[in-house]
């Protein structure tokens, strides 16, 4: 405590103030009106077509993307992924669905949770994707565990068309509308990379290797929202 | 780790002779600038997002305060706790405090350029804890021994032959003894002894890109992952980080990490943006049980007082570093402490003390590019001058350097006795070295022509006679037209 009244005088000094600690009951106005209008910046223009431009920017950052008419088509364009890149998806154990999704019909085998840290394939659902990044959205909660999205080799991520946002910060309104933010929300933009050794671009450093995504058209069903 | 800035030109003159450093340092050229220039140019609106920022930092600078107890509020309402440190002694007690408290072995770190400030893995260590970097550059510069040359590429300076070297004798001790040189294989390697790591840490520390006042979030931005895996696995996170990150809203940390990702490494947006705040929920499935931030002063306010107060716009992107020529030829570790390059010129003396790095604010050429790629619009170069000020003011430099400036200064400040001894000068060095049409030495200018000749004047005209010359030709011709 000691220190933060030090620092609090120093910075109230240093701004030309008398050097008292301010309280946060003394916030002024112009803090307080900045803080709930939400500001927005200039924004980068982005593509008219949404969808395409996120899936442009998916595929720039080496994201591989397949459009599907229903989510009825999930589970099997999981399996056709995985057969297609070798993975044998029947070994036990081998993918895990995070439970926001577990109302699809997956195998048997596949187990629903948080992430074992011995699985290859992690398979989430997002909030979000954002046509300007490319990003996928995901947030922490008792239906997707943030695990999921780092620990496993091959991450694959269902999103639906109507989730697709114009800018990053169109992600922001939904979040803010909520009781409380999650405690993780993770903008992800591409499988781990590293250029650490010769500035030369490896994949798959410590995140996922591969990541795909299941495009579905439309919106998603009240289940698996 | 130990300031070793006083002895930035004996650091210089080696790094000079390095013909490894020099082909790591080609890199750079063809790598971070080019893809920077590639990134902002599909940007039409980059000036103006620019300028946005710049103010937005600004508002925030003028109520820092406010906006800090803002951010502590919304953190302790998510459950997490708030500490501040004075100074980066102060930060490594209060963390080793914590992990003492848990019984912490093993301690996971994403990269943090506040922690390399305080030394915070020698204070872990001391406390007999394992503290491991998990970013992949400075877990290469960690076995090494070595300070980060580069802030987002800490082993910019390394071949893969050397990291090779590193690996294989660091790596034995869990039963790797097969040489790799292949840079995939590497990545791999380092891949799977830090996934163990990460499994085991019981406390996971990363600094922090930005701080939300709104929502008591902040952001973390990494490529490779690392930081989640630190921030989500371990029981106990902790986020180490300036006062001066600290944002009003989420609109304006998508301002700035517009600016961020491409002038860093070129990419529209990071990997991995992550924004976390506060312990577990109740209804999570995973996620760290206690959650600390350390906001950390560390001479801070001393810069938000001063002449320096535009450099805590700083997010420590790089760009400066990429596009300095004095950096291009000497690297980063010349520069003897944890920031190098433009931005390190000035943050360094102003954290170690002009006294203990009195050359860096000259380790310039005042040519600009560093100001004009910084996506927070800071003048470089006018700080640095600012420095230069201080150290002669202070009596910093060598009396020969002072005398030098004192002669300089006498001129500089008396035209008509400039002009004088500029014309004297000419015609002098005219007349000696017209012939050979150059100087191969030069009597007080030694250390200049020893790397290359100064080409004589070939006539004794000076600029200012030229000058004076034109005007009046210019000024016949108008008369003759009206």
């Amino acid at each position: 405590m000691i220190h933060r009244e030090a620092i609090l005088g120093r910075i109230s000094k240093a701004l030309g103030r008398d050097g008292t600690p301010v309280k946060l009951a003394e916030q002024p106005e112009d803090v307080s009106t900045r803080l709930q209008a939400t500001h927005r910046h200039t924004l980068p223009a982005v593509g008219a077509d949404l969808v395409q431009a996120a899936i442009d920017n998916m595929e720039s950052v080496l994201m591989s993307v397949v459009r599907l008419q229903t989510s009825e088509e999930c589970v099997a364009a999981v399996q056709w992924y995985l057969e297609s890149q070798g993975i044998d998806g029947k070994a036990s154990g081998a993918v895990t669905v995070s439970p926001g999704l577990a109302s699809m019909q997956w195998p048997q085998c596949y187990q629903s949770g948080a992430a074992t840290g011995l699985e290859q394939v992690g398979v989430t659902a997002c909030i979000a994707a954002v046509a300007e990044t490319g990003s996928l959205v995901l947030a922490s909660g008792s239906e997707s565990p943030v695990t999921l999205n780092f620990l496993p080799e091959t991450h694959i991520v269902v999103v639906y068309e109507s989730q697709i946002v114009r800018h990053v910060d169109d992600v922001f309104p939904d979040l803010r509308q909520r009781d409380k933010m999650p405690r993780a929300i993770n903008f992800v933009t591409g499988p781990s990379r590293t250029a650490d050794i010769e500035q030369t671009l490896e994949i798959g450093a410590h995140g996922p290797r591969r990541m795909h995504v299941l495009l579905v058209a439309g919106k998603p069903g009240a289940q698996y929202g | 780790m130990q300031v070793q800035s006083l002895n930035f030109k004996a650091r210089a003159s080696d790094a000079l002779k390095d013909e490894d450093l020099k082909a790591a340092l080609g890199n750079v050229k063809n790598g971070f600038i080019g893809k920077r220039a590639a990134a902002v140019k599909l940007v039409p609106e980059w000036e103006q997002i620019r300028t946005e920022a710049r103010d937005l930092k600004n508002h925030v600078l003028e109520n820092l305060d406010h906006y800090l107890l803002a951010y502590e509020a919304a953190v302790t309402d998510n459950g997490g706790h708030v500490h501040w440190a004075g100074s980066s002694t102060d930060a490594n007690d209060i963390i080793v405090d914590i992990c003492r408290q848990a019984g912490a072995r093993t301690v996971t770190k994403g990269k943090s350029m506040v922690g390399e400030e305080a030394n915070l893995n020698g204070a872990l260590e001391a406390a007999g804890m394992e503290a491991i970097e998990t970013d992949l550059g400075e877990y290469i510069i960690q076995l090494a021994k070595e300070a980060p040359s580069h802030i987002i590429a800490p082993a910019i300076h390394k071949t893969k032959e050397q990291v090779s070297d590193l690996f294989h004798q660091h790596h034995a001790q869990y039963d790797l003894h097969e040489r790799i040189v292949d840079r995939s294989a590497l990545v791999n390697e380092a891949r799977t002894i830090l996934r163990e790591k990460f499994r085991c840490a019981d406390v996971g520390i990363t600094g922090a890109n930005f701080l939300i006042a709104e929502t008591g979030q902040h952001v973390l931005v990494t490529n490779e992952g690392n930081g989640d895996l630190t921030s989500n696995l371990p029981q106990i996170q902790i986020v180490i980080v300036g006062i001066e990150k600290v944002i009003p809203t989420l609109e304006d940390a998508s301002c700035l990490l517009r600016l961020l990702a491409r002038s860093a490494t070129g990419q529209h947006f990071s990997n991995y943006t992550s924004l976390m705040s506060g312990p577990a929920r109740k209804e999570d499935l995973d996620g760290p049980e206690a959650f600390h931030v350390v906001l950390v002063d560390n001479h801070r306010t001393e810069m938000l007082a001063g002449e320096l107060r535009e450099m805590l716009r700083c997010f420590r992107c790089g760009a400066c570093l990429n596009h300095c020529p004095v950096y291009g030829a000497v690297g980063g570790h010349a520069y003897g402490w944890v920031y190098p390059g433009p931005m390190g010129s000035v943050v360094t003396p102003a954290m170690v003390g002009i006294e203990n790095a009195p050359d860096l604010p000259h380790a310039c050429t005042l040519n600009g590019r560093c100001a004009e790629v910084c996506p927070m619009s800071i003048p470089l170069p006018r700080l640095l001058r600012e420095h230069r000020r201080q150290t002669f003011e202070r009596s910093l430099q060598t009396p020969g350097a002072r005398y030098g400036l004192g002669v300089w200064a006498l001129l500089a400040t008396r035209p008509r006795l400039y002009q004088w001894t500029t014309r004297l000068g000419v015609s002098l060095m005219s007349r000696v070295g017209r012939k050979r049409g150059h100087f191969r030495r030069l009597l007080l200018a030694g250390a200049w022509t020893q790397s290359r000749n100064l080409p004589s004047p070939q006539g004794s005209s000076t600029f200012m006679n030229e000058y004076r010359q034109r005007q009046k030709q210019n000024n016949d011709t108008e008369r003759l037209h009206s």
